[in-house]
């Protein structure tokens, strides 16, 4: 067999085919990779010898050789005949029978598949052809960040109801629904059970939205964003703070001074929110003197001293004195005074009392009276000062619990051994007392005391003459009066107090004893708050010198230097004892009345109106 | 590196001086500052950080987007790179003051998260582009990466030459080979470069056992050939992969860094809102 095998070629980028011819002679001709075979197919994927080329009788036949594969359309075959048109692929190679030239006896076309014709799939070169597309994900994070932490929130927040800004609100929190807002209506119209609303449409998102820990004191709020924040892009308002805290207080009397309205002020420029801690109040003292370091550029009328930082620009303590009394309305009433304490002329206070601080606290002990006149007793500050419960004040002194027990007030004449216990500060009745005595001794008989009238000095059981009862009770009255009179200005009364008789007697011809009472300051600084309990491991006499004075007008209260050696100031830092405003002052001050009158109003109905339905309440039960 | 300075050395590090110099200006006026109530995002230094900040936020972002537009001018690349780099810095230092050390979990932090996520990928950025590019050269030899796929196929061709003189379980090889010597493929094959699966590395070791039954002297010298073909290939395709791998970090954080930088302005979005909405 003489065949023509002809070898096509492709040109790259052309349709140009060249056809080169070989003749093959032989019976049998192979087909494979092998070099030595007549066909050769240099491909990898082609046996060594993959088929033979035969003829028979139907034609140029293609037998595949040791099981290797022919592909005919797409089907394996183990051989086929080569007919013009007819192709058969091996490998990358494909064989089509053509029809013989005059100088062969068969024809076969040799044409190699182009790389594009063989599918090849490429791994992925870059990790972006195997991940989501970058701007795919961005969509997707903004979407979700906006969707969960706006988008979510906002629309539960948008069904709640904002109240009218000037709308009086005193039960507080969420601002009301309509039907929370008529039943707190109700209820303080009718006394019906007043409904505290609570959070109306909170968000869970909201606590996203929350810029930093709420006060202890608020963190019932902190699920309750609506409560403060009521309106959209507006600042928290005064009215919010105020539906919670209707009742609090002035900063001072707003009818002397407009200016204390403080109308331009936040409730938030003090008290700060978000950031923790017990209760939003600021202590720094720059709140306070914002205006106090110079109070004339804020109210030029002002009569109170500029006040900076404790340690070097607060003002001498000014105490507030008892100078004197006055009658008013037939009471007396202290007479007070504030002035500075000054080491150089210390300040003198009238409290109608008459005592030495150095006797009672003489080192060497002091001398008992009456019954404690036993023995020399050891006295200290404590011994009569006892702080308050609180902690803060002392507690006022008592005659009878702080002093009775030296300073008895009792009555003993001589020859009686019966003592009789004067009421303090009641001076008519000791007079009615100490005349009731020598009237009943002289009507009795037996008195013995030279110069005692006849009717007096007569044996008891005895009847008296008109006479001799008239001349005695007369002699009594005598005696009463000279004895009062030791009493009231020497002996009991007079020891301690200032004690006048009235220029006329009385009807009955007695003598009227007015006896000062003692008008014991109780707080020198009323504008201040002063807690002795932090201070116990202090001496008494380390602020207030006692032991060397001699007299109860000494003001005994500290210098403000002898504070100022624990407390520096607030710029001395940790250094310092507390030394802001508040540690002393208080910046609502209960005295003036509510911030908001409209609002104490409110909340003072409101009360009434829910005590008035626990009081139904109770009586139903 | 003679002629080459990194854009991190951009005009003797300008933009590693002008960020310094910001957060020494941020961090002195944060500490002279100290407002009632404490130092927070809300006082007026803590507004002025916060705007300087969300400022900053977008303009680098934008600068991340322009960067990859610009090329020559006086606004070079490096020095684009160079910027973004040292101002996304000192946004460390001025969003931490801005929110004065307050955290908590709610959105405002989130943003803040977020913002350190993307300059934390950021950096990782920095890293891989200080350290990889070198490698990558070093990896190829000098040469490309398209030669060394030219020289594959050479070898590729070569090896099917060779398979002509030689038993099928060559021809078995070479196809081994052929079909298993993969360059590239999904995420975690690109990253990791793992060269465990590669074809020719295992035809090159079947070809080398076979190479041992041949007695022909002539096929013994094709075998020979074929198996420092083959090994060679896989030495060639060892390295593409590693090459792929290296640009894979290369890219990695992108996917990290800018979805994130997206979110973190959505996060700085609601943050601004909220603050105001519920001022």
């Amino acid at each position: 067999m003489r065949l023509s095998l002809i070898t096509i070629k492709r040109r790259p980028d052309s349709d140009d085919v060249s056809r080169r011819e070989t003749l093959l002679e032989g019976g049998e001709l192979r087909v494979g990779r092998g070099a030595d075979v007549d066909v050769n197919l240099p491909d990898v994927d082609v046996a060594y010898h993959h088929a033979s080329l035969t003829e028979t009788s139907q034609g140029l036949t293609l037998t595949a050789v040791g099981g290797s594969v022919i592909e005919v359309d797409g089907a394996s075959v183990e051989s086929v005949v080569l007919q013009p048109g007819v192709a058969a692929r091996i490998g990358m190679y494909e064989l089509t029978g053509e029809n013989a030239p005059d100088h062969a006896d068969r024809a076969v076309a040799l044409s190699k598949l182009e790389i594009e014709d063989i599918v090849v799939s490429e791994a992925p070169q870059s990790i972006a052809q195997s991940l989501p597309s970058r701007r795919r994900l961005s969509w997707l994070a903004v979407i979700g960040v906006l969707a969960v932490f706006v988008a979510w929130p906002l629309f539960d927040i948008m069904q709640r109801q904002a109240p009218a800004p000037d709308e009086i609100i005193v039960t507080g929190m969420t601002p009301q629904t309509q039907a929370t807002l008529a039943a707190s209506q109700q209820a303080i119209t009718t006394a019906e059970a007043p409904v505290l609303p609570g959070a109306v449409g909170y968000s869970p998102m909201e606590a996203a939205w929350l810029s930093g820990p709420m006060s202890r004191a608020h963190s019932g709020l902190a699920e309750d964003c609506g409560a403060c924040h009521v309106r959209p892009f507006e600042m928290t308002t005064n009215e919010s703070c105020l539906s919670c805290h209707a009742e609090v207080a002035q900063h001072g009397d707003v009818a002397d001074h407009p200016v204390l309205a403080l109308d331009n002020f936040r409730c938030a420029a003090c008290h700060k929110e978000h950031v923790g801690g017990d209760a939003p109040i600021e202590r720094a003292s720059t709140v306070c003197t914002d205006c106090h370091l110079n109070l004339e550029s804020v109210s030029p009328e002002t009569t109170l001293l500029n006040v900076g930082d404790f340690g070097v620009a607060h003002p001498q303590f000014r105490p507030t004195l008892v100078t004197g009394v006055e009658k008013v309305d037939d009471e007396l009433v202290p007479v007070t005074v504030r002035a500075p304490l000054d080491a150089q002329f210390p300040l003198k206070e009238v409290s109608g009392l008459k005592f030495p601080h150095n006797v009672h606290l003489n080192k060497d002990g002091v001398r008992g009276l009456g019954r404690a006149s036993d023995k020399t007793w050891d006295m200290g500050c404590e011994s009569c000062h006892v702080a308050e419960a609180d902690g803060s004040l002392m507690r006022p002194i008592e005659m009878e619990r702080d002093c009775g027990y030296c300073h008895e007030l009792t009555f003993k004449p001589d020859n009686i051994d019966i003592l009789r216990e004067l009421p303090h500060a009641k001076p008519a009745q000791v007079a009615e007392i100490i005349h009731d005595y020598y009237s009943a001794r002289v009507l009795e008989g037996g008195v013995t005391v030279p110069g005692a009238p006849e009717g007096a000095r007569r044996r008891p059981g005895t009847t008296l003459s008109d006479e001799d009862r008239a001349q005695s009770l007369e002699w009594a009255s005598q005696q009463a009066e000279n004895e009062l009179k030791g009493i009231m200005e020497t002996r009991l009364c007079g020891d301690c107090h200032i004690a006048e008789a009235e220029a006329e007697p009385d009807a009955r011809g007695r003598t009227v004893w007015n006896v000062q009472g003692a008008l014991l300051q109780r707080h020198w600084m009323p504008k201040s708050v002063f807690e002795h309990g932090p201070h116990f491991a202090m001496d008494c006499v380390s602020c207030h010198e006692a032991t060397k004075s001699t007299e109860s007008s000494d003001v005994l209260m500290p210098r403000i230097e002898i504070c100022q050696d624990c407390h520096l100031g607030e710029q001395a830092g940790e250094a310092s004892a507390s030394s802001e405003c508040l540690a002393c002052h208080g910046f609502h001050i209960e005295d003036y009345g509510p911030m908001s009158p409209a609002h104490g109003e409110a909340m003072t109905a409101r009360r009434t109106a829910a005590e008035r339905v626990e009081i139904k309440r109770e009586a139903s039960q | 590196m003679s002629a080459h300075t990194s854009f991190l050395a951009h005009e003797r590090f300008r933009w590693f001086k002008r960020s310094a110099w910001l957060c020494l200006i941020v961090i002195a006026v944060y500490s002279v500052y100290s407002p009632v109530g404490g130092r927070n995002g809300g006082t007026w230094v803590g507004y002025g950080l916060g705007t300087i900040g969300l400022l900053m936020i977008l303009w680098l972002s934008w600068l991340g987007v322009k960067k990859r537009g610009f090329s020559g001018g006086s606004h070079s690349i490096r020095g684009w790179t160079s910027a973004h780099v040292y101002l996304g810095l000192s946004l460390t230092i001025i969003a931490t003051l801005h929110t004065g050390f307050e955290f908590g979990w709610n959105v405002h932090t989130l943003a803040y998260a977020l913002m350190m996520f993307v300059i934390l990928s950021g950096g990782f950025g920095v890293f891989a582009y200080l350290r990889y590019p070198a490698k990558m050269s070093d990896n190829l030899i000098g040469q490309s990466a398209s030669s060394l796929k030219k020289e594959m196929q050479d070898l590729d061709a070569r090896i099917a030459r060779l398979t002509q003189r030689l038993p099928d379980s060559f021809a078995e090889a070479a196809r081994m080979s052929l079909d298993n010597t993969k360059i590239g493929g999904g995420f975690i094959t690109l990253l990791s470069g793992s060269n465990k699966r590669c074809g020719s590395a295992k035809a090159s070791a079947l070809a080398s056992s076979q190479a041992e039954t041949l007695t022909d002297p002539g096929q013994q010298t094709s075998a020979t050939e074929m198996v420092a073909a083959l090994s060679r290939k896989a030495e060639i395709a060892s390295r593409l992969r590693r090459d792929l791998s290296y640009k894979a970090i290369m890219d990695v954080w992108l996917w990290l860094h800018v979805p994130m930088t997206l979110a973190l302005i959505a996060a700085l979005a609601a943050h601004v809102l909220i603050v105001f909405f519920y001022w």
